[in-house]
């Protein structure tokens, strides 16, 4: 890992340590959780950038991350899917939809879309993101998919130097 | 089979079918509504479509990309145009979605026929269960909010917990309620569900709930059949801490 990847992974680990907090305190609104959880996977998703040079300031980076764990036999191991290729994909793959959710977070790419920063629409708001129930937040919470790719994120940052 | 063709006097029932943010426009020669159908029909309408003069695409012309209009002059007509210019030309007003035609709304339905599992790829199975979840949640959206907790006491908000993701999540089939032993303030939850994979242990996640002025700390870990099976054998699986003795069980529908 370079020391560039272990500044980005140090400060992912910091917003992450937040969103779990969020996450344990429901009567802040959800947004707060969720900013730093799209905060968190984006750093993470550039740290893994960071490997091969300098990471695009683009917001997107979370989503192609976790498409490429798929081939990445050191997370499969850490894991615990040594020889569970099939079991493995399958893993990625159902935690894709929720990765790219997050990742549209991002003000820049929810466009006039909710967001967990700012008033939407940007030229005339009607939403703020503190009264705004957002759906992914339910996802993760009730559903058993969303618990799956909370613990994954959980055992992602806890070895992360691994396989980065 | 999408065997449109061109009309003058048939008279057809049209149903605007928005499905995962794509609409149809579904034309057929039978009453929907005797197949059970529910939703929006708008009855007697008339089709102009020259199926292959609209997808004839001959060499060197511009692809065709066949639009539906509704006849200003007459709104229970409708004609499918080749280009959105030719329906601008023609003062028609542009309707929304693909054109299906056929004789019965059961020739549409039957599209949907889920896959095999046993022999549909893993990538077109995936695909099928984004497809029920998101009807799931469509579905959900227009259902009302599930009714408080009876009270604010542990059973009754774990109760009202477990009744709210058996309504969230088409794939959980049971949850359990396990008290013995956990903290006052702490609800744990077993959801069964088979639709994802999972590790060989039960993970529990943790998550904060404030219910009728009350707040407790929610666990929730997730097993599948196999799983919990193995855990009544070997409760050590467990999250630490957890027993199954003491549970009490909520079913879809129970």
């Amino acid at each position: 890992m370079t020391e560039q990847q272990r500044l980005f992974l140090v400060q992912a680990r910091s917003d992450y340590e937040v969103f779990k907090f969020f996450q344990q305190h429901p009567h802040y609104s959800a947004c707060h959780a969720l900013y730093h959880l799209q905060m968190a996977t984006e750093l993470l998703g550039k740290a893994h950038l960071w490997k091969s040079g300098p990471a695009a300031m683009s917001h997107s980076a979370f989503d192609s991350f976790v498409a490429t764990l798929a081939t990445n036999r050191q997370a499969q191991g850490r894991l615990g899917y040594d020889g569970k290729n099939a079991a493995w994909k399958m893993l990625i793959r159902s935690c894709r939809p929720l990765a790219n959710e997050i990742e549209k977070l991002a003000p820049a790419l929810a466009q006039d879309g909710p967001n967990p920063e700012y008033p939407w629409p940007r030229n005339s708001p009607i939403y703020a993101p503190a009264e705004h129930p957002f759906e992914v937040w339910d996802k993760l919470r009730k559903t058993a998919s969303g618990r799956q790719f909370l613990e994954f994120l959980d055992r992602l940052f806890a070895i992360a130097e691994g396989f980065l | 089979m999408n065997a449109s063709r061109k009309t003058n006097d048939m008279r057809y029932f049209r149903i605007p079918e928005t499905r995962h943010g794509t609409t149809t426009q579904v034309f057929v020669v039978e009453d929907p509504r005797k197949s059970d159908y529910r939703g929006v029909v708008e009855e007697g309408v008339t089709l102009d479509y020259d199926l292959l003069k609209i997808h004839e695409w001959p060499d060197g012309a511009m692809r065709p990309d066949a639009c539906l209009g509704r006849d200003p002059k007459d709104p229970k007509h409708y004609q499918v145009f080749k280009y959105s210019g030719d329906l601008h030309s023609a003062g028609f007003e542009p309707v929304p979605g693909t054109v299906f035609v056929t004789v019965r709304w059961e020739d549409f339905t039957r599209l949907r026929t889920p896959p095999d599992p046993q022999s549909t790829t893993d990538e077109r199975w995936f695909e099928f269960l984004d497809e029920v979840d998101a009807d799931s949640r469509e579905r959900r959206l227009r259902m009302p909010e599930p009714d408080p907790p009876a009270g604010a006491s542990r059973d009754d908000v774990a109760a009202w917990v477990a009744r709210t993701h058996l309504l969230t999540d088409s794939g959980i089939r049971e949850v359990w309620y396990l008290p013995r032993g956990a903290p006052t303030g702490e609800i744990r939850l077993l959801e069964l569900s088979d639709r994802y994979l999972q590790l060989n242990r039960a993970h529990a996640i943790d998550f904060g709930l404030d219910v009728e002025g009350s707040s407790y700390r929610l666990l929730v870990a997730d097993v599948t059949s196999e799983l919990l099976e193995s855990i009544k054998q070997d409760p050590s699986q467990l999250p630490d801490g957890w027993t199954l003795d003491g549970n009490r069980i909520w079913r879809r529908g129970a």
